[in-house]
């Protein structure tokens, strides 16, 4: 029941952006050969593009052609190197995994963990520096405070390096994601906060820790065992769409550390604007959104067992 | 499917939740029954602290609400006179404006924020930069918040297929992650500060869309709207002159604190090259000039980067007091 709506929902939302990315890449430029063909191309190769791409062809048709060629997994040549779209953006891919793994262990440790502090000692200096905390987060250009860290960190004290992703290894590769995962981490933190400190005091409000509190248990047992397994469920979801965006690459951070992943490769691709590697970078982003969100959607019953329960929403 | 965007959010009860909520909603499942009042109920608690008791003779300050205010005024004014205020000209590369080794001089009492890394005066670019920036900002939080409006005011009253229509196509637009977006746009329109409007306006209406959409399925059922209808009112008119005065309150409030994004997403643009572009300065594109420059010359990149911070917190501490404080319908 529930699979039998969503899939075909993510599947529509998916056409829907593959139809903007089609969009931008083909109805939006005066000559999209042009564009595609870069910007230092000389007229055959645009001819050559244009004859190609069919230009002369009906929106619809093309636009079909387009669909099905993202499908069999053509998703375009670089006009620069002329290697597949595709291949190039999996192959940054793992670096973006690892730095977007290393974010969510921030999110988890920093924004969790003050969201519970907070929610333990309201109207304390905890709750305070909590606040200031979220709000800093929300304020803060991600990329500065990015230098700022390798200012502090790299440079003046010389703890971590400067950029780049290590020559592999677990030690090395952590050492290397320290500052781009907290510098990703640390914004995005601030989010977890607010929410878990809300739903904590919701639920702290409630009968069942009243009745928890008659009984005699102590206050730490019932935060941590009866009160956050409530008010993590949102945080969970939350979890899930940070994480399809992570995946798209964390376009400022990896430029801030000259990180490897998708990001960098969207901007490497700006530089010389190589248009048909960054809309598949874009394409790749949304696509991952779509299908981690799909996920997220089908792995809610199995978190949340009241929903199961119902069967349908 | 998101059934708990259509309920009441009494009173835009912190107008940052909802926000946060509308990203979460972005994910389409529904909390069960059991699971919302307590949402409701927390976000009320949260912001509606009960009244002081008895009020104070002497009336108190609300300091965290004033200052921003200060902030902001200050910014704006210093960017509506920067011509005036300005010591030097933002552009000049000045003839003292390196050291004997080619190096930007350190702040100090000829440049207060010290020179760049061509000779040219930091102050001076940073209150012109106070200019573009601030300005983009504003113009792309117009349109984003025109855009926002009109779709979530038009799927909301009109419900049906209109709403099934627009909150699909605004899902497909929040599936992209809102900077490649910007990027993607921003690669295939010519660049101007012009397009850097439109492309923040483009990527920036969303989460406004569905909680103004929210929003008008609440008041359509409301008496006032009703008795409208209920004396001829065209579906335009009810539209216009009675759900849009009473989503005016929130909309600032929610359009206040959308300022800062749109302020962060223009600084990460121009830091990236593709927003505004040099040799105009804007505080986005003055910390890139000082990114090589991070280590022997950090005043470069720290100016426009507090800059930028302290603006930001301004707007979002005054959205968030504003929300808080009854900008309830």
């Amino acid at each position: 029941m529930n699979l039998l709506r969503r899939i075909p929902l993510a599947i529509g939302v998916w056409l829907g952006v593959a139809a903007i990315v089609f969009a931008l890449m083909y109805v939006i430029p005066a000559d999209p050969a042009r564009i595609l063909a870069g910007a230092q191309a000389d007229p055959q190769t645009v001819a050559a593009i244009h004859a190609q791409l069919g230009l002369d062809r009906p929106l619809l048709v093309r636009f079909a052609a387009y669909l099905g060629g993202l499908l069999h997994g053509d998703w375009g040549q670089s006009y620069l190197t002329g290697e597949p779209v595709l291949g190039t953006v999996l192959s940054h891919f793992p670096a973006t995994l690892e730095l977007a793994l290393g974010a969510l262990v921030v999110y988890l440790t920093f924004g969790c963990g003050l969201g519970i502090l907070a929610a333990s000692r309201p109207g304390t200096w905890a709750d305070r520096l909590a606040s200031f905390f979220v709000l800093a987060g929300k304020s803060v250009p991600s990329f500065w405070l990015g230098l700022v860290l390798l200012f502090l960190f790299a440079s003046q004290l010389a703890i971590f390096p400067l950029g780049g992703a290590g020559q592999g290894g677990l030690l090395d590769t952590v050492y290397h994601l320290a500052l781009p995962a907290l510098t990703l981490g640390l914004s995005g933190a601030a989010y977890y906060m607010r929410m878990l400190r809300q739903g904590l005091a919701a639920e702290l409000g409630s009968d069942y820790v009243r009745t928890a509190r008659a009984k005699g248990i102590g206050e730490g047992t019932i935060l941590l065992k009866h009160a956050l397994r409530n008010a993590i469920l949102p945080v969970f979801t939350l979890l899930g769409v940070d994480f399809a965006q992570l995946l798209g690459g964390a376009v400022l951070t990896e430029a801030v550390f000259d990180w490897p992943g998708i990001g960098q490769l969207a901007l490497q691709s700006i530089a010389t604007l190589d248009v048909p590697m960054i809309m598949g970078t874009v394409l790749f982003a949304a696509t991952a959104i779509v299908a981690i969100n799909l996920a997220v959607d089908l792995a809610y019953p199995l978190i949340d067992p009241r929903l199961r329960d119902r069967g349908a929403l | 499917m998101v059934a708990w965007l259509d309920q009441d959010w009494s009173g835009w009860t912190s107008v940052a939740e909802s926000e946060a909520s509308a990203r979460v909603a972005h994910v389409t499942f529904t909390l069960d029954g059991a699971a919302r009042p307590a949402l409701r109920s927390h976000t009320m608690q949260a912001v509606a602290p009960a009244p002081p008791p008895a009020t104070p003779l002497r009336r108190r300050i609300d300091w965290l609400r004033l200052a921003p205010i200060v902030v902001l005024t200050l910014f704006v004014l210093a960017a509506i006179f920067a011509r005036h205020l300005a010591p030097y000209d933002p552009l000049a590369q000045l003839k003292g404006g390196l050291d004997a080794d080619g190096m930007p001089l350190p702040p100090g009492p000829a440049h207060w924020l010290g020179t760049d890394d061509l000779g040219r005066d930091v102050l001076s670019r940073l209150l012109y930069g106070a200019r573009v920036s601030l300005a983009v900002g504003f113009f792309a939080t117009l349109l984003a918040g025109f855009l926002g409006i009109s779709v979530g005011l038009a799927a909301g009253f009109l419900g049906g297929w209109v709403d099934l229509v627009l909150m699909r196509f605004t899902e497909i637009v929040m599936a992209f992650p809102a900077l490649l977006l910007a990027i993607g746009l921003a690669a295939v329109l010519p660049p101007s500060p012009a397009m850097v409007v439109l492309t923040l306006g483009l990527v920036g209406w969303t989460t406004l869309a569905r909680i103004v959409r929210g929003q008008a399925i609440a008041l359509r059922e409301r008496e006032f709207v009703e008795a409208a209808r209920a004396v001829g009112a065209g579906k335009l008119a009810l539209m216009t002159r009675h759900i849009l005065p009473n989503l005016a309150g929130p909309a600032v409030t929610l359009l206040t604190l959308k300022i800062g994004d749109m302020l962060l997403l223009e600084a990460a643009l121009s830091f990236l090259g593709i927003g505004i572009r040099p040799p105009l300065p804007s505080w986005g594109n003055m910390i890139l000039d000082g990114r090589d420059y991070f280590r022997s010359a950090p005043w470069l990149m720290a100016a426009p980067g507090l800059a930028i911070f302290i603006v930001v917190v301004a707007c979002n501490l005054l959205g968030e007091r504003a929300g808080a404080s009854g900008a309830a319908i």
